[in-house]
């Protein structure tokens, strides 16, 4: 073709033969997906285990395992909609309360047959930490349904990645990955949705409009982990993203996600940054979003820079749309 | 950022001038089949405002049932244009007025106890102002005596800036035809009676006028929105312009609202969130129950413009030269895979049509443990991401990039994607 032809010609002769896997994403997969998959497996099941449903400390681990991985929202997670029964948010129209009310309910439905919304840690979050399902009976039991439900997702996702998925990335040229190309595209992409979700939904939703900011939306307010999820967040991508550019020579990766770390400590020193809740004054609000702008920083970085260096395109997420 | 690497890349490839003129032709036939479509949009809405107008003046079942199918078949063009809307800053910008979803109706109208009261993310979900013509908006007082168009547009669309405080379009205009859908995962639409809009003592719920001033404004302005589309995508239009401007750009614009209606919007937030929540009340068309043609209309417009033809509802065929053409020109396999995949979305979301017409509803479907609606629903999904993998493929054989989230603001401004 006459329009992109040396374009074509260039991203073939960079990129390497599938004979051999790109070693950016035997990287990725060996040292982030795969270990944290593990550790989401091992947290889960430690919540699932607990003796009695005083599980705050379990379930806050194996949240932050979940976070952890969060952004990796392809394949295995995508499986009967695994990663939507582990983590239903945003909820605009609260729907998880009354997803939990049914479940309480007598005549409750088995638990892999309800709604995502009762399913996963921001369910867990409801029954842990609101004071409307404090000592509503059932819970107890819901809580532990609820903890083993999520370990066997967990697990289900684990062991796709160990029996097949990860070889889709490793050895491309088949249905899903025709060359490594589109594997690095979809490790690539990970990254930024994750950042996108960061900025967009879990401070983006928070902080509404400048008039009318939404505390009261901001992500597992309840517990208190809105800021700390995006602090996780930064911290797995950060990873993920040095491993997927094979090194950081310059120093750039690691100072632009300083630059975010140093905005989010900023945040956390204030008495209502932890929830959020200090979007509802100007100064709060002003500092929640400098810590969103250095996220988007990072990201304008990824597009200019990363994705041109290793030869893909900006492609289509699941949060395009309204 | 994005127009950085458009302009790299246009830098890298000097495209040879006939490539050029093939470009220009694709993008001429995709502004018109976009204009045809909003005329027709425009054409069918005016069928409906005459409808409304009928019923205002003369309230009868029967001409309460015609005003519901002025608004079904005004439904049929009106989806096909949403493959315009992302990439397109004009129509995004716009959008919200028309076709906004999902919302709280009970800041609309009454509203059955079921439905409860103010959430977490909107206090005024059961303000009814058809009931209520004063009342506080965000401790403003707002007098509603007189309900028009511009009350509708000015001050109560997105009230208290809350996108599900939906005042206006169809959506809303959907819910003042039909009443909420209190069957729940049983089929069967909502059963507003007619006399919701009977004079005197004959009215039923209340405030008949006040509800009739409101399906009127509400209709009318549909309508002058539509005319205003209608003049953006013309000849001189400024819609027309953009996608006009550069052959790049142009052809991005075009991938973009395919893949990001696909797969964010349809595949996403309305099919697969509410098969997931088991919830009737995410259908796109809740209150009409006409979910399943919303989202086949819709594979339809993605379709349309790949093929570069659409049919008008006068039977009469607006086509030219195709996106399908100009990627087949570099790639006819990757074309191929692009026509097949779009066919065989058609033929799932074909499939939910055909069983919802026949009798299996789409909030039936979306019942918690119903296995087939779920495969039926979920066909549909996998079909629509899958074709999205294509799109991707094309933009990156193409050489280009799909434009950001809010990608159609970076034609103008390149860092209001990430701001």
């Amino acid at each position: 073709m006459k329009f992109a032809f040396p374009v074509l010609l260039a991203t073939t002769l960079l990129t390497p033969f599938a004979v051999f896997a790109d070693p950016r994403v035997d990287a990725v997969l060996d040292q982030h997906v795969l270990p944290r998959f593990h550790a989401l497996t091992d947290a889960t099941a430690a919540l699932a285990n607990a003796e009695d449903c005083d599980v705050v400390a379990e379930w806050d681990a194996a949240t932050e395992a979940w976070i952890a991985v969060s952004h990796l929202r392809f394949g295995p997670t995508e499986v009967d909609n695994r990663a939507f029964s582990l983590a239903f948010w945003p909820d605009p129209r609260g729907s998880t309360p009354s997803a939990l009310t049914t479940l309480l309910s007598d005549d409750a439905p088995a638990i892999a047959d309800v709604s995502i919304a009762g399913r996963g840690f921001y369910a867990l979050e409801y029954l842990l930490f609101d004071d409307a399902f404090s000592d509503v009976d059932g819970r107890c039991d819901l809580i532990a349904g609820l903890a083993k439900d999520a370990n066997a997702t967990a697990q289900a996702i684990e062991a796709d990645w160990i029996d097949h998925y990860a070889d889709l990335l490793r050895t491309t040229g088949n249905d899903t990955y025709r060359d490594d190309t589109e594997a690095l595209q979809q490790l690539y992409g990970a990254i930024t949705g994750g950042l996108d979700f960061a900025v967009t939904k879990r401070l983006g939703v928070p902080m509404g409009t400048f008039e009318r900011p939404r505390p009261r939306l901001a992500e597992m307010r309840r517990s208190g982990r809105s800021l700390d999820n995006v602090a996780v967040v930064l911290e797995s991508l950060e990873e993920m993203t040095l491993l997927l550019a094979g090194g950081d020579s310059d120093g750039v990766i690691a100072d632009q996600f300083a630059a975010a770390r140093l905005a989010l400590d900023n945040v956390g020193e204030i008495e209502g940054g932890a929830d959020f809740s200090i979007v509802a004054d100007t100064s709060g609000r002003f500092k929640v979003e400098v810590l969103q702008n250095r996220i988007s920083e990072i990201r304008t970085y990824l597009s200019e820079e990363l994705g041109p260096q290793i030869g893909v395109i900006e492609g289509f997420n699941a949060d395009d749309g309204d | 950022m994005k127009n950085f690497l458009l302009t790299t890349t246009l830098c890298v490839t000097a495209p040879a001038v006939f490539a050029e003129t093939h470009a220009a032709d694709v993008l001429t036939t995709y502004s018109n089949i976009a204009e045809a479509g909003y005329q027709d949009s425009l054409t069918t809405a005016q069928t409906l405002q005459a409808a409304v107008d009928a019923l205002i003046a003369d309230p009868s079942e029967a001409n309460l049932t015609a005003a519901k199918a002025a608004w079904l078949s005004a439904r049929v063009p009106y989806q096909q244009t949403e493959v315009f809307r992302f990439g397109n800053a004009i129509v995004d910008d716009w959008e919200g007025k028309v076709n906004a979803w999902p919302l709280d109706e009970g800041l609309i109208d009454y509203v059955d106890a079921s439905y409860g009261g103010p959430t977490d993310g909107n206090e005024y979900a059961v303000l009814n102002v058809i009931a209520n013509p004063m009342f506080k908006l965000s401790g403003e007082d707002i007098d509603a005596s007189e309900i028009t168009s511009d009350f509708l547009e000015g001050q109560l669309h997105e009230a208290d800036g809350v996108e599900a405080n939906v005042a206006t379009g169809y959506h809303a205009i959907e819910f003042l035809l039909w009443g909420q859908d209190l069957n729940g995962h049983s089929a069967g639409a909502g059963n507003r009676p007619w006399t919701d809009y009977a004079a005197g003592e004959d009215c039923t719920n209340g405030n008949c006028d006040r509800r009739a001033d409101y399906l009127k404004g509400a209709t009318d302005l549909l309508v002058g929105d539509l005319e205003w589309m209608v003049g953006q995508w013309s000849e001189g239009g400024e819609a027309r312009a953009a996608v006009l401007a550069d052959d790049n750009t142009g052809i991005s614009i075009i991938l973009t609202g395919m893949g990001s209606l696909s797969y964010g919007e349809v595949a996403g937030e309305r099919m697969r969130l509410g098969v997931m929540l088991n919830d009737p009340e995410e259908e796109h068309s809740c209150f009409a129950d006409n979910t399943h043609n919303d989202h086949f209309y819709d594979g339809l417009g993605v379709q349309n413009v790949y093929l570069g033809s659409y049919t008008r509802i006068d039977g009469s065929v607006v086509s030219g030269a195709s996106l399908a053409d100009f990627v087949a020109v570099q790639d006819v396999a990757l074309d191929g895979e692009m026509q097949t995949k779009l066919s065989a979305t058609m033929r799932e979301l074909g499939d939910i049509k055909h069983a919802a017409e026949a009798g299996f509803s789409y909030d039936m479907m979306l019942e918690a443990g119903n296995a087939s609606g779920e495969d039926l629903i979920m066909g549909g999904v996998n079909a629509f991401i899958d074709q999205t993998r294509t799109i991707e493929r094309i933009v990156a054989a193409v050489g280009l990039d799909v434009l950001g989230i809010e990608g159609s603001d970076s034609l103008d401004d390149p860092d209001a994607v990430f701001q």
